[in-house]
């Protein structure tokens, strides 16, 4: 798992690529535009002026017309920390190429995007709690801290999506963009988690990441499917009948995250392993100007 | 079809291998995945424990098996039989003038190829025609034989015997098939009769002196070779007078006629005879035809004086007297040479150092024989009553006798040909007969032979006398002169011209529909291997089941 992050052409393109954040309700001064008002070089409105108001932020050519006081309003520019919570449970290695490799992938172009805007941002193992300390930081150093860490990702064990979710929104942490990179294959659910996470007043995105197996899974005839994460068997006649009803099964699936995710306010996304890093990442963090 | 190896179907029996693979395969493999609660609503398909064991109509299986069984069809070597005349095939095609109208050289090269492609092999091509040629030699290759086929063209030659064809078939090839309209009678061959001919046709033509000198007259002789009765305009033109004569007459199917045009007056060294209305075998429509009249002769006399012999000679031929050589005969009258002349010499009780003259001898009956110095005279009014007794060379001919004592006499010297008349003229009453200057004529007629008047064959070698050439389109040719087209040519001796006229040979072009008995061979079998089709079978198999084995991800 060295070589599978970001080619050249692949961070070119993610470096060119300009980035408004959806909504950013952080309140330390950043990049990003932000629904609250401030000081920035960006001029939103003008208001009547109020005692208290600084000198400096009279409009004086209002006042030659209009004989009125009227303050500047300028808008403020928040920073967005990036939070990336990896699912790095078993079910990660499925596929060729593995959701782990895309999800990695995913992260680490995240990870570039804030490092371009001079965000802070840091990615979390779901699997790993001492990583639920881990304070974002900004910098080349960071980023070069994190792709080394995301070559290392080995996905194992039976991750319970809910609880490691909570786990983690439980540290307190300054409001940001968080990212939660999973396939949601968690008999377990998902709910309890992101909601915990929304309480810590993050924008939270949805990256559900399928491989091709568990899209269109071959029809081996007769199979003993084998979870993953649970060890569990299960002998079947794979046929199209069988197919079918996956699909239907998984569609279902996919349909009630879609429905959660909605309800929670949550964006939700739905990749393939094999689609683009660039065009993903950019698809979650980044707004497109009208 | 059937099976040359036949135990090779044995390995039908490693189809079973192909089924113990298969049911192998049908054990369940184990297939992890992310997430098995998504299958645990999904319903197996529907499969008894008996059905997962017995190899059900599975698509690849059933590809995988008809692989095995047509490799095990290959191996024993599958043959079709085709019926198809046995052994080596000779095709002897009439490539003489006969295949020259219209559409029949198209039919006989269809009759051949049909003839190839229903035989077996090897072949050969044999062209029959003057000379046969062996167009095609012996070959398995059937694109060789066919492209032989495709280049038969016909000539304008004559057909040999068909025996001089058949020399040029290998020995032991037990198929002679011969493609011709007019098919020999009983050839003890295969014959593949093209379909008859339509024609009118000139057979021959002549222009001729009657033979007691009185005139001369053309004659036309036409074959309506048709179903149908046809009206026949011949026309016979004089090259170099210009005259032209023409008879129109019905004929009936098959039935021939003779046109006779009397040529009253000046009678031209050359003619063309034309047949109307042309038909698809044209080149026998026109035919050629010169005048047997001897140019002027240049004759050195020896001896007496005779104006009777003189006046027959002018009678017989253009001649004029001459002391200067050249000459080109010497008449010899009432003399005993002591050096034996040169060149054609005619002897009037004469003699010469070869043949002495010898005694007067009191005259007999005259015993004539058939010899072309006769042709013609009637020797029953002559009366002699003395000849000189000749003592002629050995080997000479003797046409007429009077008594036992040689009156006419020819023979062939070292210095020329001769003849030699032993009998006493000036008491005879032969300078005084009809039939003397005809003697006269035959007698020139043997001794000066040659192109003057020739009429000649298209392709057949004719032998010019020295210092005489022909004016061909190729250019001047002497020696020997081989026609090449029909049409007048004219011959140049020193200083005189004659003409030529060179005729495409008369070729039958059918034969009566009862007169060919066809030996036609039995038909065999021949095995054609299948083989190749059936690989081919098989690739395309194992193509598909590829394609379908990976859309399958198996």
């Amino acid at each position: 798992m060295t070589d599978f992050l970001l080619t050249d052409d692949e961070l070119r393109a993610l470096a060119r690529a300009p980035v408004w954040l959806r909504r950013v309700r952080s309140a330390q001064p950043g990049m990003h535009p932000s629904p609250w008002s401030g000081l920035s070089l960006e001029f939103a409105d003008h208001r009547p002026y109020q005692p208290g108001d600084d000198y400096r932020l009279i409009d004086w050519t209002v006042y030659a017309r209009l004989r009125r006081l009227t303050t500047k309003v300028f808008v403020r520019e928040a920073e967005a920390p990036t939070y990336v919570l990896l699912d790095t449970s078993a079910s990660m290695a499925q596929g060729d190429p593995t959701k782990m490799r895309a999800a990695c992938r995913i992260a680490a172009a995240l990870s570039f995007l804030a490092h371009r805007h001079q965000d802070r941002f840091v990615v979390h193992l779901l699997g790993e709690p001492e990583d639920d300390h881990r304070e974002p930081q900004r910098g080349r150093r960071a980023l070069v801290d994190t792709f080394g860490r995301l070559r290392h990702v080995v996905p194992q064990g039976a991750g319970v999506l809910n609880e490691e979710l909570t786990r983690w929104a439980r540290t307190p942490r300054m409001a940001g963009s968080c990212v939660v990179v999973s396939d949601y294959l968690d008999a377990g659910g998902y709910r309890q988690g992101l909601s915990a996470v929304l309480h810590g007043r993050h924008h939270v995105s949805a990256v559900q990441v399928l491989a091709n197996v568990d899209l269109d899974p071959p029809r081996l005839g007769e199979v003993r499917l084998l979870d993953v994460e649970t060890q569990r068997n299960k002998p079947l006649v794979l046929g199209r009948a069988a197919w079918q009803a996956y699909q239907e099964a998984l569609g279902d699936w996919n349909q009630e995250l879609t429905q959660v995710c909605h309800a929670l306010g949550v964006d939700r996304f739905l990749f393939s392993a094999e689609f683009s890093t660039v065009e993903a990442a950019l698809t979650v963090l980044a707004r497109r100007p009208a | 079809m059937s099976l040359l190896v036949p135990g090779a179907l044995a390995w039908i029996a490693a189809a079973s291998v192909v089924i113990a693979i298969y049911l192998l395969r049908r054990q369940e493999r184990d297939m992890p995945v992310s997430a098995l609660f998504l299958w645990e609503r999904v319903q197996p398909d529907a499969l008894s424990r008996i059905a997962r064991w017995l190899p059900h109509a599975d698509t690849l299986l059933l590809m995988q098996l008809l692989v095995v069984l047509l490799m095990a069809l290959i191996l024993s070597a599958p043959v079709t039989s085709r019926t198809r005349p046995a052994g080596a095939t000779a095709v002897l095609v009439d490539t003489s003038l006969a295949l020259a109208p219209r559409g029949r050289l198209e039919e006989a090269k269809e009759r051949a190829r049909a003839l190839v492609q229903d035989a077996a092999g090897p072949w050969v091509l044999i062209g029959w025609a003057d000379p046969p040629q062996l167009l095609v030699r012996p070959t398995d290759r059937e694109a060789e034989i066919l492209a032989g086929i495709n280049r038969l063209a016909y000539n304008l030659s004559d057909r040999p015997p068909l025996s001089q064809a058949l020399a040029l078939v290998p020995p032991g090839w037990e198929r002679v098939v011969v493609i011709t309209g007019a098919p020999p009678e009983d050839a003890q061959v295969e014959v593949a009769r093209l379909s008859a001919a339509d024609n009118l046709s000139i057979e021959a033509f002549a222009v001729r002196s009657q033979p007691d000198g009185s005139r001369h007259e053309a004659l036309v002789a036409v074959r309506n070779d048709t179903q149908r009765y046809r009206d026949a305009v011949v026309t016979v033109r004089d090259v170099v007078g210009g005259r032209s004569f023409e008879q129109t007459r019905l004929l009936e199917p098959g039935a021939a006629d003779t046109f006779v045009f009397p040529l009253w007056g000046f009678v031209g060294p050359a003619y063309v005879a034309e047949l109307s209305p042309s038909d698809d075998f044209p080149y026998d429509n026109t035919r050629y035809s010169v005048v047997d009249l001897p140019p002027a002769l240049r004759v050195r006399w020896k001896g007496e004086e005779d104006r009777y012999l003189w006046g027959a000679l002018a009678a017989a031929a253009s001649v004029e007297r001459t002391d200067d050589p050249p000459w080109d005969l010497t008449v010899v009258v009432r003399t005993e040479l002591e050096e034996p002349p040169s060149g054609p010499c005619i002897l009037v009780e004469a003699g010469l150092p070869e043949a002495p003259r010898g005694a007067l001898t009191s005259a007999g009956t005259w015993r004539a024989k058939d010899d072309p110095l006769l042709a013609h005279v009637d020797t029953t009014p002559w009366s002699a009553n003395a000849l000189y007794d000749l003592s002629f060379p050995e080997g000479a001919d003797v046409a007429l006798r009077s008594g036992d004592i040689p009156a006419l006499v020819r023979w062939l010297s070292a210095y020329g040909p001769r003849v030699a008349l032993t009998i006493q003229l000036a008491r005879s009453n032969l300078p005084l007969s009809l039939g003397f200057p005809i003697l006269l004529r035959n007698a020139l007629a043997w001794l000066l032979p040659g192109p003057s008047g020739t009429t000649v064959t298209v392709g057949q070698a004719v032998r010019l006398p020295p210092n005489t050439t022909v004016h061909t389109r190729d250019g001047p040719v002497s020696s020997v002169w081989v026609p090449d087209e029909p049409g007048l040519f004219t011959l140049h001796q020193e200083e005189r011209e004659r003409y030529a006229a060179a005729n495409l040979p008369q070729v039958s072009l059918n034969a009566p529909p009862t007169a060919v008995t066809s030996h036609r061979h039995d038909p065999g079998q021949h095995d054609a291997p299948i083989w190749p089709w059936l690989s081919a079978v098989v690739l395309v198999l194992m193509g598909a089941e590829w394609l379908l084995a990976r859309r399958r991800g198996a």
